[in-house]
């Protein structure tokens, strides 16, 4: 009992200690749909990326993609870039690029199929979406889908991108 | 292990933080629940990562007592650093990899399940150059010692990989000694899984093979019983086809890991079929229907042959189609037969013999054990994107256990029993304004199970249903309304006419919102919730729920667990994110 408190204090003291801002991402190592391996970094070199966790069984995750695809074309001239990782296991991995190209998305999908990128930025509901700047700082995240949370992220967007 | 890792884990946090460089994130999942039957469960997880340069630490701390599914545990539950170069990962700890499609190894976590397959270890994975990268693995879980390595080269569109997996395992069995009965005695076997895999990608197709060989060796020879040592292969292999925004997939897979009788209890003993460290595709249709999700086949990945094709495109601008058809069986027709008494050549008991393979695609008889799905799909938008609309229709036929299969020359005496449903999900959206929505969810099913007997020598041909009804009819009803980005509020109602036979009654016990609602609507057997989830930021999400939920069995990721009804209590969960 002892060591769970003390594990709680430390925890608590360490994140008090730091303001949103200054949470980091990790330098992603990510491969996509099409094989071809990436990392967030050269992403960032070309502007703000928002990164979205989603899966094709996840409903609101589908609503919120309709949006994120929208605000990738609308955005991505100005060095924006959506990049939205899948968390479909191998039994539904086959199913993903064919909704992506039913869909005509046209943002970055990659593969996580054991979810080892979502547990280094703690995700643990879907769809979970992280705004991330130049410098690998976050700026805004958010758990979850509501019809009308669209109008948020494109305010986040902007905010970015000024 | 814990003990030796927590001075470890505080150490590390305390020295980083005090230079100043650590950047650190986490998560918490607080759940609370508690009813009127005596289900109390009380779970905390907290998860974090600190980044220090390149080295990266992630852990998971749990307070559980008692947690909703699996066992208590208070404490650090699990712990990995990782030091990253330009082209390698150094990980130590507890170790999550998956090579190919999950054939020879695929290892997750999922807490809905209670399933975690992860190893206590190292791992080293490096990018040689651009076309070849190379892994390796190794570590022990539970009874088990891991050795593996991974090598990927890829050219192009064109990628080849090869793998192989090695574990000692203590295994256990129970054995029967004639003065004590039943006692647990344990050998040594050794698993050994080799993998070939290769993906090709090209504008309008790509295509996906993969096969794997798995061998067991038992090497304890003074052991009392002896043990078969056997193999056997596994090979999926999935093709999409792209037209313009059309999309033609299609799965195949036939693992024959470790074919086997019908009877399941024959297998308890056997170790040379798949093991935990395996999870290969299901090749079945992965719904987020509820009902749907209720009559999922239990896949057997000893012994199955199956395929999947899926269509789905756009018929207009604004309206999708999808239709999946999924069909499996086992790999072999099985029959009962007599078999003569070695010593007196007497006539003496019946045996399940293995009569015929059913060669590269999956049967349609009953005495290869088949599951059979037709789904169907149509999703839109309309009204100017403000209704958005999914109407699905399922048809599913399942032979879920065969008790008996005795064909002579003269009679038929066959029982098994066979599942069968008729489920219509549908889901409306309206949004009202840019922050209002009003969500309806409907589902309906017609599910059918019985036993089914027949016997030409004294003339029986009878089909017994498994409820009390022939057919059982079961719906549910979900009626939310949400305020964007603030709050969202649903009133969930699941009906059921009749419960199947030996399946535990729900309590007399009535919770208000059954009490008001069965002023409106008569209903027999329902569960029903209200769910309030409050976002108190972009990161902190409070859900409440209060009432009853339906029990039965949840799968996921081939695994399924049988969970229990919740009646009349209060569920509460917050995430953070932080």
């Amino acid at each position: 009992m002892r060591k769970a408190a003390l594990f709680f204090i430390l925890f608590l003291c360490t994140i008090n200690a730091q303001d949103q801002g200054a949470k980091m991402v990790p330098d992603l190592r990510l491969e996509l749909l099409n094989g071809k391996k990436i990392t967030l970094q050269s992403l960032l070199e070309k502007g703000p990326v928002l990164i979205d966790f989603w899966a094709t069984w996840c409903e609101p995750c589908k609503k919120e993609m309709v949006y994120l695809d929208k605000f990738h074309r609308t955005y991505v001239d100005s060095g924006f870039t959506v990049l939205s990782i899948n968390q479909d296991t191998p039994r539904s991995m086959s199913k993903v690029k064919a909704y992506i190209r039913s869909k005509r998305f046209s943002f970055l999908v990659a593969k996580d199929p054991n979810k080892q990128v979502a547990q280094k930025l703690n995700v643990q509901v879907l769809p979970t979406t992280f705004l991330v700047l130049p410098d690998r700082k976050i700026i805004w995240q958010h758990v979850g889908y509501l019809p009308g949370d669209e109008k948020d992220i494109e305010e986040q967007i902007l905010k970015a991108l000024k | 292990m814990i003990r030796r890792r927590t001075p470890a884990l505080i150490a590390i946090l305390l020295f980083a933080t005090l230079s100043g460089q650590l950047y650190f994130s986490g998560s918490s999942n607080l759940r609370y629940g508690e009813s009127k039957t005596g289900q109390l469960y009380s779970e905390s997880i907290l998860n974090g990562n600190a980044l220090l340069g390149n080295f990266n630490s992630w852990f998971q701390l749990e307070f559980s007592n008692p947690p909703e599914l699996g066992r208590t545990v208070n404490g650090l539950q699990k712990f990995r650093l990782e030091y990253n170069t330009a082209n390698s990962v150094f990980k130590f700890g507890d170790i999550y990899e998956i090579w190919g499609r999950g054939l020879v190894l695929n290892q997750y976590e999922d807490q809905l399940v209670d399933f975690d397959n992860s190893l206590t270890g190292i791992s080293i994975r490096n990018q040689w150059n651009e076309s070849l990268d190379w892994s390796i693995i190794s570590g022990y879980r539970e009874r088990h010692r891991l050795f593996g390595a991974d090598a990927n080269y890829t050219l192009k569109s064109l990628s080849v990989g090869i793998s192989y997996l090695q574990s000692r395992e203590q295994h256990l069995f129970e054995k029967f000694v004639p003065s004590t009965g039943y006692v647990l005695d344990s050998l040594m076997v050794t698993h050994r899984v080799k993998d070939l895999r290769t993906e090709y990608f090209a504008d309008w197709y790509d295509i996906y093979v993969e096969y794997a060989d798995k061998r067991t060796y038992d090497f304890n020879t003074d052991s009392i019983r002896s043990f078969y040592n056997g193999g056997g292969q596994g090979f999926y292999s999935n093709l999409n086809i792209y037209i313009g925004a059309w999309a033609l997939s299609m799965d195949y897979k036939k693992y024959s890991f470790n074919i086997s009788e019908p009877d399941p209890f024959s297998v308890a003993d056997n170790y040379s079929g798949i093991f935990s460290f395996q999870r290969p595709p299901t090749v079945i249709r992965e719904h987020t229907s509820r009902l749907l999700n209720r009559i999922t086949h239990q896949v057997n990945f000893d012994d199955e042959v199956g395929y999947q094709i899926e269509l789905s495109g756009p018929v207009l601008s604004d309206i999708m189609v999808l239709a999946n058809y999924s069909k499996t069986s086992r790999n072999d027709v099985w029959n009962k037969i007599e078999v003569p008494n070695d010593t007196t050549n007497i006539y003496f008991h019946w045996e399940w013999q293995s009569v015929e393979s059913t060669g590269l695609l999956p049967l349609t008889e009953t005495y290869s054990v088949p599951f059979e799905e037709l789904y169907l799909e149509v999703e839109g938008f309309s009204f100017n994107d403000r209704l958005h609309y999914r109407i699905g229709a399922a048809r599913t036929i399942e032979v879920i256990d065969i008790f008996d299969h005795r064909i002579t020359d003269t009679t038929r005496n066959i029982m098994y029993e066979e599942a069968g449903a008729i489920t219509f999900p549908t889901a409306l959206d309206w949004n009202i304004n840019k922050r209002w929505n009003f969500e309806v969810k409907y589902e309906y099913q017609e599910f059918k199970k019985y036993k089914r007997i027949i016997n030409t020598q004294t003339g029986i041909d009878t089909k017994e249903s498994l409820f009390a009804t022939p057919v059982q009819y079961n719906a549910f009803l979900s009626l939310g309304v949400s305020h964007s980005p603030g709050w969202s509020c649903a009133l969930l109602i699941d009906a059921s006419s009749r419960l199947e036979f030996g399946t535990t009654p729900q309590l007399d016990n009535i919770n208000t919102l059954e009490k008001i609602v069965s002023n409106f609507i008569d209903l027999e057997n329902r569960w029903i919730a209200l769910e309030l989830r409050w976002n108190i930021t972009n990161s902190h999400t409070l859900t409440l729920t209060y009432g009853s939920q339906q029990g039965g069995i949840l799968c996921s990721n081939g695994v399924c667990r049988e969970i229990e009804a919740f009646e009349d209590g209060f569920k509460f969960t917050l995430t953070s994110l932080f």
